[in-house]
């Protein structure tokens, strides 16, 4: 059975002036395990695309499941559960807090699950920094580290909750190459020895090249 | 907890001007509410020696109109009608007679010194009902007072002025206007914003020297209401009247006895029934607008502060924050900064109203000097409960919009900052 199921998605933009269709009758299936990137021209739809997938946006029209379960219908809170639960986020300039440390960052999406106590965060939060290579700037903030480390910090919040997906948006799109390279090993290796799922947007074609499946987007469409 | 000091300091950092403005904003707005809630106060909250200011009530005046004549007649009332009209009132623990008006005299003591002294006649009850604080010596008696004899108690500085010290003031006599008083005791200074008691010396109030027996002070037992004990009043008075020859004596007029603490801290005059409205709405009002007018400014910063880091509710909501969680969290970030501005302000009204009297000019026998009101007053834990009251408002009425907003806001439109 697919990780991720899209049937029908639309999302459509509406002004007093102007209508602009993001998405336009999307359909895709991501199984399980899978390392699927998007690619596209800007503008076409591709992050609205992510957006919808990781259940921070809504379609216009169309269902999403995500690990067996439809997202319609369900509360705000019981998405902000499920998100929780099962997804993680990297985008492309990082968003950490600013006012909170790496460790606190880190920790973030434990704080919203009440069936971990403080004990299990501490561990789970150094084991994850330990396996980043980043331990070591655990009580720093984000303003006291390069792009790099900072995205490293980014996906350690992305995976500390234990997701089964991860949502990458242009992960290494503020990085240069040599810090690209390792943000996509890291990538691959959560894909490969994690089992994770993986759906990265990406403009790089090498990096694309990389993954199992490339999907690609014009005009809110799949072209191919 | 922690965090939300640390989201507090780095926004201090960051946006240093709008959060000075906001601890400025929060400070001078609980300065205001409470400098003008501690002018309201001293009228009413209770502080030594009127300690039970929620329960003493006062017996005041008495008026006499001759039905169908163009006649009446009203002024202060003599011991007969004290003791028919307020003695033995059900639901009355102690009872006592004081004159309502404190008296400035010239008062000389062993030195030969001539000194002006603030004068209060009272009856051995007083001492009863009204908590001073004995330094030397001792309160007058019953028999004393009864017997007509010139002893006082005196205050401490009165004590020091004319005798050295409160220990040598017991026993040693004092010429007040060309009588000479033998000091019994020695009593704390009072403040002149206790209305009902304050004095410099206090002598006996005596059927044998005095015509009036000016007010009546009631203690009342807890639970016992003022309604119940004007319906007993009224009922003496009708009792008294259907006595009188109406004719030839007149008739009492009723004008709601006893007063409340609330009633003798306003006007109230002999002939006139004051009004005493169960919810003072000017108060309210000005409460109000000193509390909403600063919360809008304060909400706008906070709602311009929330909308430069929408981003970060937004990734918080992505990882499973809920929207409830958002709104208490802003509310919570802004409690403690309202708080550190309200103990801020709330610091600089206690300042403020202790070295400024003045600002107390209005109230009762302080009208002639500057007075400083009782640090206990000050401080009192309802004092410091209003001032977190206000705060509390404070916070509620200018973080909840904006943290509403914040709540609101959808994931993704705060995380692109769409919205902005």
């Amino acid at each position: 059975m697919p990780e991720i199921t899209l049937k029908g998605i639309s999302k459509v933009y509406r002004t007093k002036e102007i209508e602009t269709t993001a998405l336009d009758n999307v359909n895709l299936d991501i199984n399980h395990g899978e390392f699927v990137s998007i690619m596209g021209p800007s503008g076409c739809g591709k992050s609205t695309l992510l957006n919808i997938i990781g259940l921070l946006d809504t379609p216009t029209a169309g269902t999403v499941g995500i690990a067996g379960i439809t997202a319609a219908g369900m509360s705000d809170t019981r998405l902000a559960h499920f998100r929780n639960e099962h997804l993680g986020f990297v985008f492309q300039n990082f968003h950490l807090i600013p006012s909170l440390s790496v460790y606190d960052n880190v920790e973030l999406p434990l704080t919203y699950r009440s069936s971990i106590g403080a004990k299990e965060r501490r561990e789970r939060v150094e084991a994850v920094l330990e396996r980043l290579g980043i331990s070591h700037r655990i009580k720093h903030f984000p303003s006291q580290l390069s792009g790099g480390q900072c995205q490293r910090v980014a996906i350690a919040r992305a995976i500390v909750g234990k997701p089964s997906i991860i949502l990458a948006d242009e992960p290494t799109g503020n990085l240069d190459s040599a810090m690209g390279e390792e943000v996509m090993e890291l990538l691959h290796s959560l894909n490969r020895d994690d089992g994770l799922t993986v759906v990265m947007v990406t403009h790089n074609e090498a990096h694309a090249r990389g993954t199992d499946r490339t999907i690609r987007f014009f005009d809110g469409r799949i072209i191919s | 907890m922690k965090k939300k000091f640390q989201q507090i300091f780095y926004d201090m950092r960051r946006r240093p001007v709008i959060t000075g403005i906001t601890l400025t904003g929060t400070a001078a707005a609980v300065f205001l509410f409470m400098v003008f809630v501690m002018m309201q106060a001293v009228e009413t909250m209770p502080f030594a020696p009127e300690s039970c200011r929620d329960r003493i009530m006062y017996g005041r005046y008495i008026e006499t109109a001759w039905p169908g004549a163009e006649r009446m007649m009203s002024g202060s009332l003599n011991f007969d009608q004290a003791a028919e009209i307020y003695g033995d009132l059900e639901g009355v623990e102690k009872m006592c007679n004081l004159d309502g008006w404190a008296d400035t005299e010239d008062a000389v003591g062993p030195t030969g010194t001539i000194s002006q002294v603030t004068s209060r006649r009272v009856d051995s009850g007083f001492w009863d009902i009204f908590d001073f604080t004995l330094i030397a010596g001792r309160y007058f008696t019953a028999d004393e007072v009864e017997a007509g004899m010139m002893v006082t108690v005196i205050d401490s500085s009165s004590a020091r002025r004319f005798f050295g010290s409160a220990e040598e003031a017991p026993g040693k006599m004092l010429d007040i206007v060309g009588e000479n008083y033998r000091v019994t005791g020695v009593v704390e200074d009072v403040s002149p914003l206790a209305t009902q008691t304050y004095g410099q010396v206090y002598l006996p109030l005596s059927r044998i020297h005095n015509f009036n027996s000016g007010d009546v002070a009631l203690l009342v037992k807890k639970g016992v209401t003022r309604e119940s004990l004007q319906r007993q009043v009224e009922r003496r008075y009708d009792a008294l009247n259907a006595r009188r020859d109406t004719a030839e004596e007149g008739i009492y007029i009723y004008h709601g006895q006893p007063y409340d603490q609330k009633t003798v801290s306003g006007p109230v005059y002999s002939n006139w029934t004051p009004e005493t409205p169960a919810v003072d709405w000017t108060t309210i009002l000005v409460c109000v607008i000193l509390l909403v007018v600063p919360a809008i400014n304060l909400s706008t910063m906070l709602g311009s502060k929330i909308q430069s880091s929408i981003a970060e509710y937004g990734i918080r909501r992505a990882y499973g924050c809920t929207r409830s969680r958002i709104f208490a969290d802003i509310v919570a970030e802004n409690m403690i900064l309202t708080l550190i501005g309200g103990i801020i302000g709330i610091t600089l009204a206690i300042l403020f109203v202790y070295n400024s009297g003045s600002l107390f000019a209005f109230v009762g026998d302080s009208a002639e000097a500057s007075v400083r009101p009782p640090l206990s007053l000050l401080l009192k834990w309802q004092v410091v409960a209003l001032a977190l009251g206000a705060c509390l408002v404070l916070n509620l009425l200018s973080a909840c919009i904006p943290a509403w907003k914040a709540a609101r806001t959808a994931p993704v439109d705060a995380i692109t900052a769409r919205n902005r």
